[in-house]
This record gives structure tokens, C-alpha cells and sequence, in this order.
């Protein structure tokens, strides 16, 4: 099953060499422009975002961006690509009786392939080859684990999520797509695995089927991060507010608030703003909103404001290095 | 909000009988909360156990590594 090749770099319209920095900045404009929740045209916005989140999930992670640098350079534009020798595919293990292949969990055909977590049993596959001896007995079939693209705001409600598994059956050649429905609860966290009993590999010899596993991916949002049930906001103020003290309206997972910034507030400091995160359990609790302060300075300064800032250079008493 | 299984119900689902599990759970190898991630953890054990004819002690070796290994990824990931 070739999967075309996903060029990931111009995605987010940065060259080879962008440094991690200029990587997470282009992502987040993109995410920004894309975002479900503010684009007009919501249709080709939203497989816009997937596609970007797809490429960061890839470029944002130094090994997989690595991988993804040896996988490009054995590809041409002619007729797809050839994986570099010694490469395994995410999805198939090297060799189980059976190959998989997802479809809707948010990722390419080509990102399932290669950089999903699809392995069996979440460890390195080449631990999972168990031995096929004692031929006839019946022996369950293997767990398998895949990862699913997850919004915050799906986290947040909670979605039913349809998949379609495509299994090929290496005896007899035949593909077999199920299409399937997973419930992601609300409040699932990054990271967090969903059973889907008896949807992995076919049992052996009358044996049962084993599991699907699919870890959440929460799709980067422009404004928010995540940490378990806690939601994280970077917010950017003027050295003035940070100094005297400001109100300034956050965005939220369920709308803005007004948020008062203390005077002589430091840069990173973080502020809590309780049960605005994601929801921990049935009984309403949630996590918590930290709003993360960014000193940020204006790149560049008028005459007047210059004259300011000069001004408090004579008047101040401040040492930093004191 | 995750589903929790009693020490019968996940023996039966994956095949590993009771006092292994206390067993285990003894150990440090299982979390106590029976829930899906000990159902992945406790296939994940036999998987080693039977194809890597892995004992207890090799097992909790291999076990915490994997762990470490999946929360340094998270934390990593978690930084970006």
C-alpha cells in the first residue's frame, strides 16, 4: 500500500533548514488562519488544519523530523518513493500475519505509515514478533495501537468518531475495510488510550481478536496547550502592563474572561484561573486554566516613544544586575 | 470518565490469572486503578513474558524502561 509522499515542509511553508523556532512560529500563524473555530471557509479550513498539525506533529519532533529527512531524500517526484533500506513501517511491524491500515483518525495515509505510534504493544517491534510455533492452537490475536487526532474542543464535549480499518489478510490477499465507532470521552488527555475490544489482529486458530489501542493526539490549537486536564495560554503584554497592572481579556476553552494582571507582574509568571481546563471525571471537576505572562518588547519604536523610554532611563533607580 | 474493571473481569480479558496480577501489582509492575492502560500494560507484560521468555525480574527491568521511555517522550513532546 504505497501511501503518497506528504511534503511536510512546504505544509508550513518553511525551507529544510528552519530551526525548531521558526518551525513552531510558522505552525502557529498557520493554526491561527486555520483554526476550526475562526476560519470563514470552514470546509477547506479544516483539512487545512489536519494538515498542518499533521506536519508539526512530524517537523516539531526533532527524531521524527530526522526520520522524515531520510525518507525524503529516497523520494522523487516521478513515482512516489521507496523507503531507505532497514526502514519498518509504523503500521505492519515487519512481518505480523496480517497488515492494517487506518483511515479517519486526523493523519494522512502517509503519516500512519511512518510516524504513527502503530506499533504492537507500544514498544519497539521488534519485541512484538511472538513465536508462531505450536501451530493450531488457538492463540489471541495481537493488540494493535495507532494514534488519533483529537480537538480540544472534542476533548472538551467528548465525540463519537467514526474509523475505518483496513485489514489485508497476507493468507489470502483480500482487503477488508470496518468502519467503526470511538467514543472519545470528554476530558480525554493527551496521550490517554482508547480500547476498542476486539478490533486488532485476527485470532489464530479460533483464537479471539485482539484490541485496537488509540492514543490521543490533542491537535495543536493556536491559543491553547495542554498538560493532563490543565490548559495552558501564553499571554504577551507590553512591558508597561506587566509593570503597572492591566485587565485583559483571555480567551478560554468556553469564552473570554477578563483576567487582572497585578502590577509588577514578572515575565513567566503564571496565573491560575480555576476550572477552566479539561474536564477530569464525571462529577463536573475540571482542570485548570494557567495563563503563562510573555514580556514581549515592540519591535520597533516611534521618536516619541523613544523620548519616553529615555526619559525613565534618567529617572529610574533600577538596576538589574545589582 | 476511564471505565474500571474488577480483578475477574481483567483477568479474564487478558488471560493473566488473578495471583499473577496481585502479583504484578505487588511488584510496581501494574497501577492499581484497573482500567484500560492496565489492560494494555498487563498484555504488554505476557507479550514479553512468553515471547522473549522473560522472569519476574527481567520483566520489571524492561517494564520501567519502557515506562521512562514513554513519559521522557511525553515530557519532551510536551515541551514544544
Amino acid at each position: 500500500m504505497p501511501a503518497q509522499f506528504k511534503d511536510y515542509y512546504t505544509s508550513l511553508g518553511v525551507s529544510r533548514e528552519a530551526t525548531p523556532d521558526e518551525i513552531k512560529k510558522a505552525f502557529r500563524k498557520l493554526a491561527r488562519k486555520y483554526h476550526p473555530d475562526t476560519a470563514t471557509d470552514k470546509k477547506t479550513a479544516e483539512a487545512k488544519f489536519k494538515e498542518i498539525n499533521e506536519a508539526y506533529e512530524v517537523l516539531g519532533d526533532p527524531d521524527k523530523r530526522k526520520k522524515y529527512d531520510t525518507l525524503g531524500a529516497n523520494w522523487n517526484d516521478a513515482g512516489g518513493f521507496t523507503p531507505p533500506p532497514g526502514w519498518r513501517q509504523g503500521g505492519d511491524g515487519g512481518g505480523p500475519a496480517q497488515e492494517f491500515h487506518f483511515g479517519g483518525t486526523g493523519f494522512s495515509d502517509f503519516f500512519e505509515q511512518y510516524f504513527s505510534g502503530g506499533s504492537r504493544y507500544g514498544f519497539p517491534q521488534d519485541f512484538s514478533e511472538a513465536p508462531r510455533g505450536q501451530a493450531g492452537r488457538p492463540r489471541r490475536g495481537h493488540d494493535i495501537e495507532g494514534d488519533i487526532l483529537v480537538t480540544l474542543e472534542e476533548a472538551m464535549h467528548g465525540t463519537v468518531r467514526p474509523i475505518s480499518l483496513q485489514t489485508v489478510n497476507r493468507k489470502t490477499g483480500q482487503a477488508q475495510t470496518d468502519t467503526i465507532q470511538v467514543r472519545i470521552p470528554p476530558g480525554a488527555t493527551d496521550g490517554r488510550r482508547i480500547r476498542v475490544p476486539g478490533h486488532g489482529e485476527a485470532g489464530h486458530g479460533g483464537g479471539q481478536a485482539g484490541d485496537l489501542f488509540l492514543r490521543v493526539r490533542h491537535a495543536a490549537h493556536p491559543e491553547f496547550t495542554t498538560r493532563e486536564a490543565d490548559v495552558y495560554h501564553e499571554l504577551d503584554v507590553a512591558p508597561w502592563e506587566a509593570v503597572l497592572g492591566a485587565e485583559i481579556v483571555v480567551p478560554t476553552l468556553d469564552g473570554s474572561i477578563k483576567l487582572k494582571i497585578p502590577a509588577g507582574t514578572e515575565n513567566a509568571q503564571s496565573m491560575r484561573v480555576r476550572g477552566k481546563g479539561l474536564p477530569k471525571g464525571k462529577n463536573g471537576e475540571r482542570g485548570d486554566l494557567y495563563v503563562v505572562i510573555q514580556i514581549v518588547l515592540p519591535a520597533e519604536i516611534s521618536g516619541a516613544e523613544r523620548s519616553a523610554w529615555e526619559q525613565l532611563r534618567s529617572a529610574s533607580t533600577f538596576n538589574p544586575r545589582a | 470518565m476511564n471505565e474500571t474493571y474488577t480483578l475477574e473481569v481483567l483477568s479474564e480479558m487478558t488471560g493473566v490469572s488473578t495471583q499473577t496480577i496481585v502479583e504484578y501489582q505487588a511488584q510496581g509492575l501494574v497501577r492499581s486503578g484497573f482500567d484500560d492502560e492496565t489492560v494494555r500494560s498487563l498484555r504488554r507484560l505476557e507479550a514479553l513474558r512468553e515471547s522473549c521468555g522473560m522472569d519476574l525480574q527481567g520483566l520489571k527491568l524492561l517494564a520501567h524502561l519502557l515506562d521512562e521511555v514513554e513519559q521522557l517522550r511525553e515530557a519532551l513532546r510536551a515541551r514544544r
